[in-house]
């Protein structure tokens, strides 16, 4: 497969307070997503565990948290938890060896449809330059 | 409680490099608690070992399970179907753990994956910190409910030393001074006398100084 072909498999996990709101207003003015982007809503960006990232990647080539501003947080401290998570997931994906940029994290407020089509195309541009997780299982 | 935590990839992968089907064990107990190997440090573990394997071109196959407690026989004869389906177990267990299942499944490899650190209590969500080194005999009546064993670097007996210096230990300025807090605490009892009598010299006996211990209860005996 050349870099031409790939379509990187991402999965975006998307705070239903924020990234919601902003995927929404993204599509209503134009956005299509690729394909391979898989949208998962979580009721905050804290109910996303280190183990959904892991698995996420382990089937895909990234992943994607989208949460709403510091101390926009409807729970209080979700996206401050997701932070950490991320942080966390990333030393193990450095102690591995695979590209941590694989896992990134926007901070929106709702209805920012603009930045959510800039950063997931970007997103999905920076996937393709880098190519195909090599930490992915078989299809 | 039993407080570890994972040790570095690097060192789980090296040892578990030759084998293509490995069972993952974790503990449901301690240290799910400390979260260094409960079922979800088992499926994040997994799924590391998987990426990495998978980078190499040498896919590696993994059971998981996590018994309530890994250093009892009920509860690790659980685990034997998974045991013998597999080349070798990675514990997440502690050190007791690992060798409750080498001792309970002789002829089967069993890699530690966590490193049992100290004996202590959660102070606060992620954070944990040593209480107490098992010495074998308690002495917490003389210093006020502290350890001097292992909250004082020196674990002095009859502190604070030198160099204590606004209630944090010159071995670390983090560190509270176990003295000063020993002080506080008989202070807030009334107790401040107590500090006058000097604890003799410890037996070490009871603790590892006395070779590897054991308790009979012959009346708990079955
Ligand atoms: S195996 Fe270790 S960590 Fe698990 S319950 Fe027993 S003492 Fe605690
Ligand atoms: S004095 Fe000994 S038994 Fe008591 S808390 Fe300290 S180390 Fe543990």
């Amino acid at each position: 497969m050349t870099k031409r072909d790939f379509k990187p498999k991402i999965t975006v996990f998307y705070c239903e307070h924020s990234g919601l709101l902003s995927a929404d207003m993204a599509i209503k003015s134009g956005f299509v997503y690729p394909e391979s982007v898989r949208m998962i809503k979580v009721p905050c960006s804290g109910k996303i565990e280190s183990i959904h990232i892991m698995r996420a990647l382990e089937e895909g080539d990234g992943v994607v948290i989208y949460a709403c501003h510091k101390e926009a947080c409807q729970f209080l401290r979700g996206n401050l938890r997701a932070e950490a998570r991320l942080a966390y997931i990333k030393n193990i994906l450095k102690e591995i060896s695979i590209e941590e940029e694989r896992v990134q994290m926007y901070y929106l407020s709702p209805s920012n449809g603009v930045k959510f089509t800039r950063t997931l195309s970007t997103f999905y541009e920076d996937l393709k330059s880098l190519g195909p997780n090599a930490g992915r299982a078989e299809e | 409680m039993i407080v570890g935590e994972r040790k570095p990839m690097q060192e789980i992968l090296d040892m578990i490099a030759d084998h293509k089907k490995i069972f993952i064990a974790g503990c449901g107990t301690c240290v799910a608690v400390c979260m260094a190997g409960g079922d979800k440090e088992v499926s994040i573990l997994s799924s590391a070992i998987k990426m990495a394997r998978n980078k190499e071109n040498k896919p590696i196959e993994i059971l998981e399970q996590t018994p309530l407690r890994q250093c009892e026989w009920e509860f690790v004869d659980e685990l034997k179907d998974k045991i013998e389906a597999c080349e070798a177990v990675l514990s997440m267990a502690c050190g007791i753990g690992v060798q409750t299942l080498v001792e309970r499944f002789p002829k089967v490899i069993v890699y530690p994956a966590v490193n049992t650190t100290f004996l202590g209590l959660p102070e606060e969500q992620g954070v944990w910190s040593e209480r107490c080194g098992a010495c074998g005999n308690c002495v917490l009546d003389k210093t006020g409910g502290i350890c001097p064993i292992v909250r004082c670097s020196k674990s002095l007996l009859n502190g604070p030393c030198g160099g204590s210096q606004d209630g944090k230990c010159e071995v670390d300025p983090e560190v509270d001074c176990a003295w000063q807090l020993i002080y506080d605490r008989l202070k807030t009892l009334g107790k401040l006398d107590d500090l006058t009598e000097i604890l003799p010299p410890k037996d070490w006996s009871t603790g590892r100084d006395g070779g590897p211990r054991k308790i009979v209860r012959e009346d708990m005996k079955l």
